[in-house]
């Protein structure tokens, strides 16, 4: 089989697997090389098997996930690979047990074991006591302690699908700085989105298409330039600023980007000032045993307003969702929802006003196929048979998901789930949609498919309310913004308002978006040449 | 999703079992062997005077050596009396004998058969103390870890078995999820009791369909962190067997034997 | 694939955590089978065969030897840690059901999982549970009436809520992908390459 080559450190040769739902292959013949401290990215767009290479490269299919598959795979013995749902990973309570599984699967002896935890926990910066309990852990220290765990089996190649696609950008910064220290010294696979911190330190960039197939390889900046067009086809992120630097940007405002970041965002829907759709008083919530998630918040929406919801991991964003959207008790306070509180609706009438996505996509399918899944909230309202089927094959197509119309929606990629979830919540046409990170895990091209069409139901009336960590789409969608932290709510404004103040940002753990940058900046600039 | 949470939490707490005692610290494998052992020995007690004295054997290590709050005690092994009725009132009214002493009906209530349904009635509630006194003085990780560094249980049994304890409580939220997202998409509730029969089963598939699921990627995760399933591995949590549990197995043996053979 | 009779990991973990959820509802059960029980002897063993179905169900699933004793054993353990009425006995119950299940399946060597297989595994079950009754329970200490018909209808109710109920639960669990890896729904299916 070798033909003479010697065995790669790592990779595959004519590879082929076929799920067995499916009627075509994912991968097709596939054969990859990797050499040793080499650092790889899987970029493609979204549902083109970059999760599915990664899990056969780890060993992961066939062993653990069943699938049809031929062609040879070489890997070392020792593998670790990184999920992008921070849940799904641990099967210990407390911190020091899910390190320590991983230590006694590599044989370490006991005794040596409490030393190991605390070194790998300083490693990852993880500054908690031994015994502290898994569930109470936000995302982000989750994926941290993931990576410990992940260390703790000193594995000569290590895989990461999406690591930080639900952190905060604080906690996304300090996890790919983790995984970024690591270059050189162990073999890496990463899938990520997020590029611009990816960028710097990746060696080769494996680019797939949108079938499954390899379309090119090479060094980052080389893939970027020679299959520009490609990428833009596909619909594949590339990083915020590429190729320029801010001294060219800032030098030449006549570039394609400075004049993309000086336009204008397109001005919010005028609002209706008189009678408020969603009113928020005096609100408070904790868990059971637990302290405040926050308190005292009051909030008072218009219709036709685009709401965006933003805080650190753990600040009660999804929290605030839910019990704006009746899903969870209260604990003090009240909502209302056109001026009547939302307990005295009957679900149903509730329901059909409100729509709810759920930041873990899989919470709301309730059908067999993608199929039924969106169609459900036509057939449920007694639609017209022949409607229900235009509209829905409609966001189908849109959303690239027709191909998988008669799939079950569980066996999805992740990005695919996501739209799935998104597509069934826009059926119908309510006059509240509360949307818990409905663009996570997305490519460009399907993230910017998922914005028309929220923003179409936007300009038609609909009030939005989105949860999100991308301040970019902040920028460009939401005419407000609500920024929890801190047990309260710290911030109620426009975006215009929250990105110019910096101490704020700070202590919301968010960044600021491009274009708010490059106008500081150019601000800085004009002063300092004032100054000189 | 709140209350699921909650009921979670209020779980937990039940749960959290009392091992600063000395039963809390004798080995979960070798209590677990000795109780069962117990059990077999209460089955050769065949009146129910005895079974009452074997049945304080239990009864006063749990309030005693165990530490036990009487309170908890009663609360929490009350409601079995209902199965120690049901147990006497079975075989006094349908069990065999001769003196009857009152007939009605198809019931037929005998002494002896009151006399055979007091000592099994009596012998399940010692069961449920043996149970009772295991589950409140053991931590679930330990048994387990027990179980394969004493009898050498398979880790994958072991392991998929801690996962599946770990995951109970949360199944009640995920529960609630399914409900939620009905909720949400509008599938409306049906009154009364035709309702509450195709609500079962229209959450309860689901919740058994998330609970494979579940499963398998807890599989796929501890099997990407280098878990094969074979007792080739080491032991964060040493488990020992030492003087704590001889003298337990001495305790346990001689007074159920003493009662058994001098009553 | 090779190996196809030996379970693997992931098999007997949907096993336990499939039994775990049983175990739960079993746990609901218990009181009313105690007071029906009570009012007629018997009564209580109509309902009695839903004890037996967390080894049908992982069985017919994966359809490999053991998965039915490993399925009774955690859905007893299941039961036991969380406090459910029976104490200890219930990890002895279990055994004994889940091996006599497991006999069943056996006997026709893992091959056949239909209808009446299926019946047959929860009957059996059901007599396993009378067996262990017999020894510390007071099934012997009955009169022949009530004792012959706690013995008929838990062997009936072990064959139709122990069986049959499991095999319509796991058709309406085909239906959802959650069983696309396991034998079930596998044995159907065709090899592409
Ligand atoms: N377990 C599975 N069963 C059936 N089909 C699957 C399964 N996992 C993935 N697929 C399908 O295989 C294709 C590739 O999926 P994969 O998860 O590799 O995509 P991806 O490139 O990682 O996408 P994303 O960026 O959305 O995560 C998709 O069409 C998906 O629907
Ligand atoms: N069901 C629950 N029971 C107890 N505590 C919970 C529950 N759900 C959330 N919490 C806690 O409440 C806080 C807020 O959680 P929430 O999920 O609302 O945060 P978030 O802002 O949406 O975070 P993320 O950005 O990670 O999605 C967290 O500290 C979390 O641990
Ligand atoms: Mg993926
Ligand atoms: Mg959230």
């Amino acid at each position: 089989m070798n033909e003479g080559t010697k065995t790669p450190f790592l990779g595959c040769e004519r590879v082929s697997v076929q799920f067995f739902d499916r009627e075509t292959p994912v991968l097709k013949e596939m054969s990859v090389q990797i050499e040793e401290k080499e650092s790889v990215l899987l970029l493609g767009p979204s549902g083109s098997g970059k999760s599915t290479l990664a899990q056969v490269l780890s060993g992961i299919i066939p062993r653990s996930i069943e699938a049809w598959m031929k062609g040879n795979v070489y890997r070392p013995e020792r593998v670790g690979v990184m999920f992008q749902d921070p849940d799904a990973q641990f099967c210990m309570l407390t911190v020091e047990d899910e390190i320590a599984f991983s230590l006694e699967n590599r044989r370490v002896p006991p005794a040596q074991m409490r030393g190991e935890i605390q070194r790998l926990m300083r490693e990852v910066r993880l500054d908690l006591p031994l015994n502290k309990q898994i569930a109470e852990l936000s995302g982000g220290l989750k994926q941290r302690l993931a990576l410990a765990c992940l260390l703790a089996l000193e594995p000569d190649v290590l895989f990461f699908d999406e690591p930080t696609a639900q952190l905060d950008p604080e906690n996304t910064r300090l996890v790919l700085q983790d995984i970024a220290q690591l270059r050189g010294e162990k073999t890496l696979v990463v899938i990520e989105h997020k590029l611009e911190s990816v960028m710097e330190w990746i060696d080769r960039v494996l680019l797939f298409g949108p079938d499954g197939s390899l379309q090119g390889t090479g060094k980052p900046e080389d893939v970027l330039r020679d299959h520009a067009q490609a990428i833009r086809d596909y619909g594949i992120w590339t990083p915020r600023m590429w190729p320029v630097t801010w001294e060219e940007l800032l030098r030449d405002p006549q570039h394609e980007l400075a004049q993309r970041l000086q336009s204008t965002p397109p001005a919010p829907n005028p609002v209706d000032k008189t009678e408020p759709l969603l009113e928020v008083r005096e609100l408070r919530m904790s868990y059971r045993g637990g302290a405040n998630v926050w308190s005292d918040v009051n909030v008072s929406v218009q219709p036709g307003e685009w709401v965006a919801v933003m805080g650190p991991n753990g600040a009660g964003k999804s929290t605030f969702l839910k019990a704006v959207g009746g899903l969870l008790p209260v604990s003090g306070g009240q909502v209302l929802l056109k001026g009547k509180e939302l307990g005295k609706y009957k679900p149903e009438a509730l329901y059909d006003r409100v729509g709810f996505v759920f930041q873990n996509p899989e919470h709301q399918f309730i059908a067999d196929t993608v199929y039924e899944e969106v169609a459900f909230g036509g057939k449920l309202a007694r639609w017209p048979q022949e409607q229900v089927e235009r509209e829905t094959t409609q966001l189908l197509a849109d959303f690239h998901l027709e191909a998988l119309a008669s799939k079950n929606p569980f066996t999805l990629s992740q990005g695919q789930k996501r739209r799935l979830s998104v597509a069934g919540m826009l059926l119908k046409n309510q006059e509240l949609l509360l949307l818990d990170e409905p663009t996570f895990g997305q490519d460009a091209a399907t993230t910017r498919e998922l914005v028309e069409r929220i923003r179409e139901r936007n300009e038609n009336g609909t009030t939005v309310m989105m949860a999100t960590h991308d301040v970019e789409l902040v920028a460009e969608t939401a005419s407000r913004v609500l920024v929890f932290a801190e047990h309260g709510l710290l911030f109620d404004g426009t975006p215009q308002e929250l990105f110019t103040q910096p101490d704020l940002l700070a202590r919301a753990a968010l960044i600021e978006p491009l274009a708010y940058e490059y106008r500081r900046r150019q601000a800085a600039q004009e002063e300092g040449s004032v100054y000189a | 999703m709140s209350t699921g949470a909650a009921k979670l939490h209020r779980r937990r707490e039940a749960c959290m079992p009392e091992t600063n005692s000395f039963v809390g610290g004798v080995n979960p494998s070798v209590k677990l062997f000795l109780h069962l052992l117990c059990m077999i020995l209460l089955v050769f007690s065949r009146d129910p005077w005895t079974t009452l004295v074997l049945l304080a054997v239990p009864v006063i290590i749990t309030l005693t050596l165990a530490k036990i709050p009487l309170k908890t005690f009663i609360v929490r092994v009350s409601p079995f009396l209902v199965l120690f009725l049901s147990t006497t009132w079975v075989l006094a009214a349908y069990g065999k004998g001769e003196t009857v002493w009152w007939e009605w009906a198809w019931i037929r209530i005998t002494a002896e058969g009151l006399q055979n349904g007091l000592n099994i009635g009596l012998r399940m509630m010692a069961f449920v103390c043996y149970g009772f006194l295991f589950t409140a003085t053991t931590d679930v990780t330990k048994l387990v870890m027990s179980l394969m560094q004493q009898c050498k249980v398979s880790p994958k049994f072991a392991y998929a078995l801690l996962a599946g304890f770990r995951f109970l409580p949360l199944f009640k939220e995920e529960y609630a999820q399914i409900k939620a997202a009905h909720r949400v998409r509008g599938v409306a509730r049906v009154p009364g009791l035709r309702g509450k029969i195709q609500g079962v089963m229209r959450y309860t598939i689901p919740l058994l369909a998330q609970g494979i699921r579940k499963a398998e990627r807890v599989a796929v995760a501890l099997e990407a962190r280098g878990f094969d399933g074979t007792l080739n591995r080491t032991f964060y949590h040493q488990m020992t067997v030492g003087r704590r549990d001889a003298l337990y197995l001495a305790l346990l043996v001689v007074t159920n034997l003493a009662v058994l053979l001098l009553l | 694939m090779k190996n196809s009779y030996v379970v693997n990991f992931r098999e007997i973990m949907m096993t336990v955590i499939l039994a775990v959820l049983c175990g739960f509802i079993y746990i609901a059960w218990a009181p009313l089978y105690g007071v029906a029980d009570a009012i007629y002897p018997g009564a209580g063993e109509v309902v009695y065969g839903t004890w037996f179905i967390a080894g049908v169900l992982a069985a017919y699933i994966v359809q490999k030897p053991g998965v039915a004793l490993i399925a009774e054993v955690a859905a007893a353990s299941g039961e036991f840690i969380m406090g459910g009425p029976y104490g200890l006995s219930t990890l002895l119950y279990g055994v004994a059901q889940g091996a006599a299940t497991e006999l069943v399946f056996a006997l026709l060597r893992y091959r056949t999982f239909n209808v009446s297989t299926l019946m047959l595994g929860g009957a059996a079950a059901a007599l396993a549970s009378l067996g262990y009754d017999a020894l510390t329970g007071g099934l012997a200490e009955l009169t022949t009436g009530p004792m012959i018909a706690k013995i008929a209808i838990r062997t009936i109710s072990g064959a139709i809520l122990g069986g049959l109920l499991a095999k319509i639960i796991v058709d309406a669990l085909a239906k959802t992908g959650a069983l696309n890896n396991y034998a079930i729904i596998r044995k159907k299916m065709e090899k592409p390459f």
